[in-house]
């Protein structure tokens, strides 16, 4: 009798074990796409906070003050002013209407970062199974359409682990563009270049390459942080229609250089290209401290 | 048999269970800090604890006494901060005095011993040097190759009087790009240092010589400064109670006495303080802000502080005269040290500085109406009389107190080498300098008599005369930027002759004029090296990782350099502030120490833990940053 009660519990046990697993995996493909798709969303919306809730203009004035180093570190302000355009590049004009620019071409991720939040997640058009991996695809139009794009491989792979197909992490795939994501950070790979944002309570941390770093502060009433290239940071603070910028550390022959930008409309006349670009503090400070943030595609 | 089915199967049944659990639960382990993966940093200034590893080194060489005097062990730059020095290593039977020639120029005669280190200085950059040693009749030659230099900014020689010949160096100081360097007469570059020492240099009787080290320096002023010789070698390092800037002297009684602060480097006042050579220990320190509030409690206390620009001092022992230079208020001030009084000022009378009635007590006048004017390098000469290098260049209403920067309002202006006698506050130009009005350098420059009784005068930081003619030029700019300035470098007798003149595109701070050798010297002492850390130590709070959660800790981003009296960062670090530091150790116990609060500045301290790793941690703010680096006390 007590054999046949243990023979008994045994096989209940075993038997519960098994269904438990056959029906925990059935349903799992349904509840990792919505995790997935929730955990995409809400990292969108985070984004979105910080990048996308500002209407940062595209043109508007620069106050210049650059802090000229003296003989015992001392500052010695001298004042610029500029207009500025943020279009194919970056354009700054003085106030004899010559101008110089500045290429701006990783900005253009961080617009698409911005963009993001505008996906509709569950407009995929087919979900798969690869392994124990799950494989939902989208139509590139649509992609393209929400983010300015022109891709033609559009899909969300969702990676498990364990026998019992634990959440491991989300792999989007855009073209040659890679996103990885997990509870804890974003990644974004693209032509041997690597994007990391690692949300957080305050905004978030971003390093490109490993050469850049960065905390990013979302507040109620402004979006500041702190890039750090190389050895040295710079600042900036946004709010309203205003901005400050600020190149903190010594380089050239400045100890520092601050910005305050206003944000308004108005048309650069660029009548010609400045005679003394390389004596303009931007372009002075930014060429000692040199440095390569992406690798061109090959 | 049955029972043991049963038992098994309990025991089955128990495993699947657990181990399905386990698969539910999996708990990652929290590790907030990876010892082995981070970056190790010696809590000691990396500039010293480099050196007892080097030390160790040779003196095991010397000790293994497999070199003979034929076959000797020899490194090029054993320091690594020196490349054109040099050590050679080899033991002998008996005691035994060695000459040595470096490019068959006698150097010296190092003294009788069996266990010889010869330190070689001097050597030529790019070169293929040969260091002859000369032993009790027998020679050998040794070849030392060095790199070049690539030093930024060479010392041309634009004039030798003919049958001038000195075979000792112009030392060189500059804190733009080439620091600490040494020429020969024909400009041949004979010493640099590749470490950011400055300001003043001061020879002491062994040949060796006190630097500021400048790490965490603000402003120039330092925390610290060694005893080194040519070689590099540390042989003391002092962190002493009042910081340092710009100015030692050495004592009678071998002690220094050197220009500091109320506290280190974030001075708010100026002070003149001595301390002892063998222990750093504070002996006796003149505070000039409480002097001077104790006459006038109306002094502009803004003045008091860095704006003071305390440049240079000199202490005439044998008449208690200490003189210094106070660049920011066009001024030179002598105080009796011993009783911490004044005794007169000397500066121009309209200085504003110096309106109320109580200062007609003090005020110097000049009978040729010549009055400092920006002014550096204050000294007392052999027969008593001040000299100093008088800038011509109004300080206290130039651009850096709103007054005017273009270049053409100062086209009259010139800098000169001056010499007064001061007797019952008259003070008589007795001699002057001034390279035909010529040179006019705003900032820097050096004057100090030799002792063979020529001047050494360094006019810093000359503006090129086209630039001076220039309609748009700042000095604010010439000061940031050294494409239009210059620096001459003089060596001038009292009948005014040049001896040597010699020109550089840098800005030199200051010159002096020293050998390398003396005639006779000891072997190198390679075990000495002493630390005399006299700050105060810091206080320190302590927690452990269950009360603060270090997991949560973000990057610190930020370069950071910590010693345990420094810490510096390249994040901008502002009054409103407020940074904890924490010591973190492998079993979780962290130690705080409160750099700076909201309301308070940055500060040298002593940090002063068990020896041992602590990972480093920033508070800013109230947010935890992690700096992955390891601090090794």
């Amino acid at each position: 009798m007590r054999k046949k009660i243990l023979l008994g519990l045994f096989v209940i046990v075993f038997y519960i074990y098994f269904l438990s697993a056959f029906l925990i995996n059935n349903y799992r493909e349904a509840y990792l796409v919505n995790r997935s798709l929730s955990l995409i969303s809400s990292y969108s919306e985070k984004l979105h906070e910080s990048v996308g809730r500002y209407d940062v203009g595209l043109t508007g004035t620069i106050d210049v003050k650059a802090n000229y180093k003296g003989a015992h570190g001392e500052n010695y302000p001298a004042q610029y002013n500029y207009n500025f355009e943020v279009s194919d590049k970056l354009y700054f004009e003085d106030t004899s209407l010559s101008y110089f620019d500045i290429n701006t071409e990783w900005l253009k991720v961080f617009s698409v970062l911005g963009r993001l939040k505008n996906l509709d997640l569950k407009k995929y058009l087919d979900i798969t199974t690869e392994k124990n991996d799950i494989v939902v695809s989208y139509d590139a139009k649509y992609i393209n359409d929400i983010l300015g794009s022109e891709f033609e491989n559009t899909y969300v792979k969702i990676h498990t682990r364990g026998i019992t197909r634990k959440f491991d992490k989300i792999v989007i795939t855009l073209d040659e563009i890679v996103v990885t994501i997990n509870d804890k950070e974003i990644i974004v790979n693209s032509d041997g270049n690597e994007i990391r944002i690692v949300p957080n309570d305050a905004g978030f941390f971003i390093a490109i390459n490993n050469i850049l770093k960065g905390n990013i502060f979302v507040n109620d009433d402004n979006c500041s942080g702190s890039l750090v290239i190389g050895d040295r940071v710079y600042y900036f603070e946004v709010s309203g229609d205003n901005a400050i910028v600020k190149f903190s550390n010594e380089a050239s022959i400045y100890n520092s250089i601050e910005m305050n930008v206003h944000f308004s409309k108005l048309e650069l006349k660029k009548m010609s290209v400045s005679a003394n670009f390389d004596d303009n503090p931007i372009i002075r400070y930014l060429s000692e401290a040199r440095y390569s943030l992406w690798n061109p595609k090959e | 048999m049955n029972k043991n089915i049963s038992v098994m199967m309990v025991i089955v049944i128990i495993i699947v269970i657990s181990v399905s659990l386990g698969v539910f639960c999996f708990i990652k382990p929290s590790e907030h800090f990876n010892f082995a993966g981070a970056e190790s940093r010696n809590a000691l200034l990396k500039q010293v604890s480099d050196q007892a590893i080097i030390n160790e080194k040779l003196n095991g060489i010397a000790d293994e006494k497999k070199y003979t005097f034929t076959d000797a062990y020899v490194e090029l730059n054993p320091y690594k901060i020196s490349p054109l020095s040099a050590v050679i290593i080899f033991n002998t039977n008996k005691d035994e005095e060695v000459d040595v020639y470096i490019n068959d120029k006698f150097a010296t005669k190092i003294q009788a011993t069996s266990r010889h280190i010869i330190p070689v200085y001097g050597l030529y950059e790019d070169f293929d040097n040969k260091v002859r040693l000369v032993m009790n009749g027998e020679e050998k030659t040794y070849s030392i190759r060095t790199k070049k230099s690539n030093i930024a900014y060479p010392l041309n020689v634009e004039y030798k009087q003919e049958g001038f010949y000195t075979d000792e160096l112009y030392f060189t100081m500059a804190s733009y790009k080439t620091y600490f360097t040494g020429w020969d007469i024909d400009g041949k570059l004979r010493f640099y240092l590749t470490v950011d020492n400055r300001m003043d240099v001061e020879w002491l009787p062994n040949g060796h010589f006190l630097i500021g080290v400048a790490e965490g320096q603000f402003a120039e002023n330092f925390a610290s400064f060694v005893e080194m010789d040519y070689l590099g070698k540390i042989y003391n390092y002092y962190v002493p109670s009042n910081g340092y800037s710009f100015e030692f002297q050495v004592l009678s009684d071998g002690n220094y006495m050197l220009a500091g602060g109320d506290k280190p480097v974030y001075i708010d006042e100026q002070v003149i303080y001595s301390v002892n050579k063998d222990t750093g220990e504070t002996m006796d320190i003149l505070n000039i802000a409480n002097i001077i509030k104790s006459i006038d409690p109306e002094f502009d206390g803004s003045f008091l502080g860095q704006k003071a620009i305390r440049n240079s001092f000199y202490y005439d022992e044998a008449q208690d005269n200490l003189v210094v230079s106070l660049r920011g208020w066009n001024a030179v001030l002598s105080f009796s040290y011993k009783n911490k009084t004044l005794n007169w000022v000397f500066t121009n009378p309209e200085n504003e500085l110096f309106a109320h009635d109580i200062w007609r007590n003090y005020l110097v006048v000049s009978s040729s109406g010549n009055y400092p004017l920006g002014q550096h390098s204050v000294f007392i000469t052999p027969d008593g009389n001040l000299g100093l290098f008088n800038n011509g260049y109004d300080r206290l209403h130039g651009f850096e107190n709103n007054g005017n920067d273009l270049v053409s309002y100062y086209k009259d202006n010139f800098s000169s080498a001056d010499v007064y006698r001061i007797i019952n506050k008259q003070a008589d130009l007795v001699w002057r300098y001034d390279e035909n009005r010529s040179m006019f350098s705003h900032q820097y420059g050096s004057f100090r008599e030799l002792n063979n009784g020529n001047y050494l005068i360094d006019f810093g930081y000359n503006l090129k005369d086209e630039y001076r003619l220039g309609e748009s030029g700042k000095l604010s700019l010439a000061e940031a930027n050294p494409d239009n300035i210059y620096a001459t470098i003089l060596e001038v007798d009292k009948s005014q002759n040049v001896l040597f003149k010699a020109r550089s595109e840098e800005g030199k701070y200051r010159a002096f004029k020293n050998s390398l050798y003396a005639p006779t010297m000891a072997n190198l002492d390679v075990s000495v090296l002493n630390i005399h850390n006299n700050l105060e130590k810091s206080s320190l709070m302590e927690s452990n990782s269950k009360q603060i959660n270090l997991n949560n800790a973000r990057e610190w981003i930020y370069t950071s350099e910590f010693t345990r009296n420094t810490f510096t960062t390249n994040y901008d670090i502002k009054d409103d502030d407020a940074i904890d530091l924490f010591f973190v150790t492998e079993n979780g116990k962290i130690f705080i120490f409160n750099y700076k609060d909201s309301d308070t500045k940055r500060q040298i301290f002593n940090v002063d833990l068990e020896s041992g790793k602590y990972a480093l941690y920033v508070k800013l703010n109230d947010l935890l940053y992690k700096t992955n680096m390891v601090i090794v006390f």
